[in-house]
């Protein structure tokens, strides 16, 4: 809302707020002139020209005239912030300008980033001067601080003078260090503080009264002596913890690695400890035993000492050792038996239960009973896996040889039949050959009689004599009867 | 909600420079709330009658048109017995380029011009119609009773 130094002309007054043109619109059907606002809104209540009351939509609206603009933007307005005291008059189009710029009546905010206060643009300076977050120096040492943490820098200065509390001389603070360790009436404690002397009082009382009474100070010698054997007891007591800690680690190593190796193993463990070790060093080992054997009798550190001499191949046969000396759950977790193994296979296979029906319980007859070395298959173990692909390729192998067989069989007879129809026609053959024989004989024969003075009966008479044995001897022929003879 | 600066003019002029035969005044508690005064135009029969009238600007005006309504009793085809004033411009012909000052202006017309083919109260209108000269007497005798200063 603008207030105008006198009053506008008429023409320039919107008939809708009564007040000079902003933004002046004007009906492009009627020619009549709004506020943009005004008539925008109008037009949504009711679409006729408020005027005239001819039809009109927002499309009709197009901006006025420039002139009808530049007359509304040069009208004479008063600032807004009048009633706080800018008296400053100015055209209309400048007070965004007069409002950002120049007018002393606007609220700013402090240019220093703590303080929150908004400011007359005229009281900057004033403000500037109070503001409790300006700038200012120390009159002692000289540093910019902020006006706000000036009191506080007092109390700490190191140039500014500062009293001792027990003798009540005066001094510059930077000295008071060296004063607190010189000044006779200083408040200390005994020079035996440490070894439990609650004696607290003025410097030149220590060494005047003091040190003459005091129960700790006659034995000072022996605080000596006593504090020196202790910290070396300390010394050596952290280095033994560090060494416990490390073998601990170790043995979390190791124990870790047994596991592994028994889920590995599975079943197939106890049949393999003998030979199989775990990749143990000799120096674990040996960390390994110091640390379970705890209680030394003589016979545990000897084994202990077996172990480490011949550490590879005796290292189970030391467990056993071991178990039977120590606690026996001590070393349990370490040789873990896979009991729900067990339970699954013989439920599987019918044939490992039988090996495995000696061990269902503890740990200490799985030790000592003598294990059959039968693997038992259908494990869930890597090298159970590797067994069971074996198992695959056995079966791969006797399909291969049922099928070999087979095919020898098809081989077999294909090859017999084929002698048969050999055979077969050999016969025939043999039996063409008869015939001609026969047929060669019977010439001969024909030729003897003819030459011995009887006539031949002919051929014919032959081969109705010699026709009778043909006919009985095709019956036995296993070939098919009619052949090419 | 502030009273628009359009308001706060047209009240400013209706009391610095009152239409003639019109006072409007607005309510303290209430700058949206007129107690308005209509004189009976000379030459009607409401002559030297002086007529009550509220009227409210509602949230909307100037968009939407000024509440009128009578206060005096009047015969008059236009105005019902509870005041209601049948005029189109507080009705559909309303527009944002009128104001205050025009509606009582135009109700001191409607006051010389009675329109009864267009009635509110029918039974005036009627009498209007069918004896002119009788109804404008009851009108005066009403103006006399109720609307004397």
């Amino acid at each position: 809302m603008m207030d105008y130094v006198e009053q506008p002309n008429s023409n320039l007054i919107c008939c809708i707020c009564h007040a000079p043109f902003t933004n002046p619109t004007t009906a492009r059907t009627c020619l009549h002139t709004f506020c943009h606002d005004c008539i925008a809104v109008a037009v949504q209540h009711s679409p006729q020209c408020p005027i005239d009351r001819s039809s009109l939509s927002l499309d009709d609206l197009s901006p006025a005239n420039p002139i009808v603009k530049h007359l509304v933007d040069e009208l004479i307005i008063e600032c807004p912030n009048r009633v706080s005291g800018c008296t400053q008059t100015f055209q209309r189009q400048l007070l965004s300008a007069h409002v950002k710029d120049s007018c002393l009546y606007v609220e700013i905010p402090c240019s220093e980033e703590q303080c929150d206060k908004l400011i007359l643009r005229k009281d900057v300076g004033k403000h500037k001067d109070a503001c409790v977050y300006r700038s200012t120096q120390c009159d002692g040492c000289g540093t910019t601080i902020k006006y706000s943490d000036l009191s506080t820098h007092n109390s700490e200065c190191p140039s500014k003078s500062a009293m001792c509390s027990f003798c009540f001389e005066e001094f510059p603070r930077s000295q008071s260090q060296a004063h607190a360790a010189t000044c006779l009436d200083y408040e200390i404690p005994c020079t035996q503080a440490n070894n439990g002397c609650s004696w607290t009082g003025p410097r030149h009382q220590l060494s005047d009264e003091h040190v003459l009474s005091c129960p700790y100070e006659a034995i000072k010698g022996f605080f000596f002596i006593n504090s020196a054997q202790l910290s070396s007891l300390n010394t050596e007591n952290a280095a033994l913890r560090q060494k416990v800690y490390a073998l601990e680690s170790v043995v979390q190593t190791m124990r870790r690695d047994i596991q592994t190796f028994t889920n590995v193993l599975g079943p197939w463990y106890r049949s393999h400890i003998q030979s199989e070790t775990p990749p143990i060093t000799p120096s674990s080992i040996n960390a390994f035993d110091h640390l379970f054997s705890a209680p030394p009798g003589p016979s545990s550190s000897s084994s202990s000492r077996t172990t480490t001499n011949q550490a590879q191949p005796s290292f189970s046969a030391d467990h056993g050792e071991l178990t039977a000396h120590n606690d026996i759950d001590a070393l349990a977790p370490y040789f873990p038996l896979p009991h729900e193994h067990a339970f699954q296979e013989s439920h599987n296979n019918p044939r490992s239960r039988r090996s495995f029906s000696g061990i269902v319980d503890p740990h200490l007859s799985q030790r000592t009973l003598p294990l059959t070395p039968v693997a038992p298959l259908n494990l869930s173990t890597s090298l159970e896996g590797s067994l069971s692909s074996l198992r695959d390729s056995i079966a791969a192998v006797s399909t291969s040889v049922d099928s070999l067989a087979r095919r020898n069989d098809i081989a077999l007879t294909n090859e017999s039949m084929r002698l048969n129809e050999e055979l077969g026609s050999l016969k025939y053959a043999v039996h063409g050959i008869r015939l001609q024989l026969h047929r060669l004989m019977m010439d001969r024969n024909a030729q003897v009689t003819e030459r011995g003075g009887e006539p031949p009966s002919g051929p014919p008479g032959n081969q109705t004599i010699f026709y009778p044995p043909i006919s009985m001897m095709t019956p036995s022929f296993p070939g098919p009867p009619g052949t090419k003879l | 909600m502030a009273l628009p600066k359009r308001i706060i003019k047209e009240t400013e002029r209706l009391v610095a420079d009152p239409a003639p035969g019109i006072t409007a005044a607005p309510h303290e508690d209430n700058l949206r709330y007129f107690d308005v005064t209509i004189q009976g135009p000379d030459g009607s029969p409401f002559q030297q009658g002086v007529f009550h009238l509220e009227l409210f600007l509602p949230e909307e005006y100037p968009m939407s048109p000024p509440k009128v309504r009578f206060l005096t009793k009047i015969y008059h085809p236009n105005i019902d017995k509870l005041g209601r004033i049948c005029l189109d411009i507080l009705k559909d012909k309303w527009s944002p380029a009128l104001q205050i000052r025009t509606v009582l202006l135009s109700i001191q017309a409607l006051l010389s011009a009675p329109n009864p083919d267009d009635p509110l109260a029918t039974d005036v209108a009627k009498h209007y119609k069918e004896d002119e000269k009788d109804a404008q007497r009851v009108s005066r005798e009403w103006t006399e009773k109720y609307a004397s200063k």
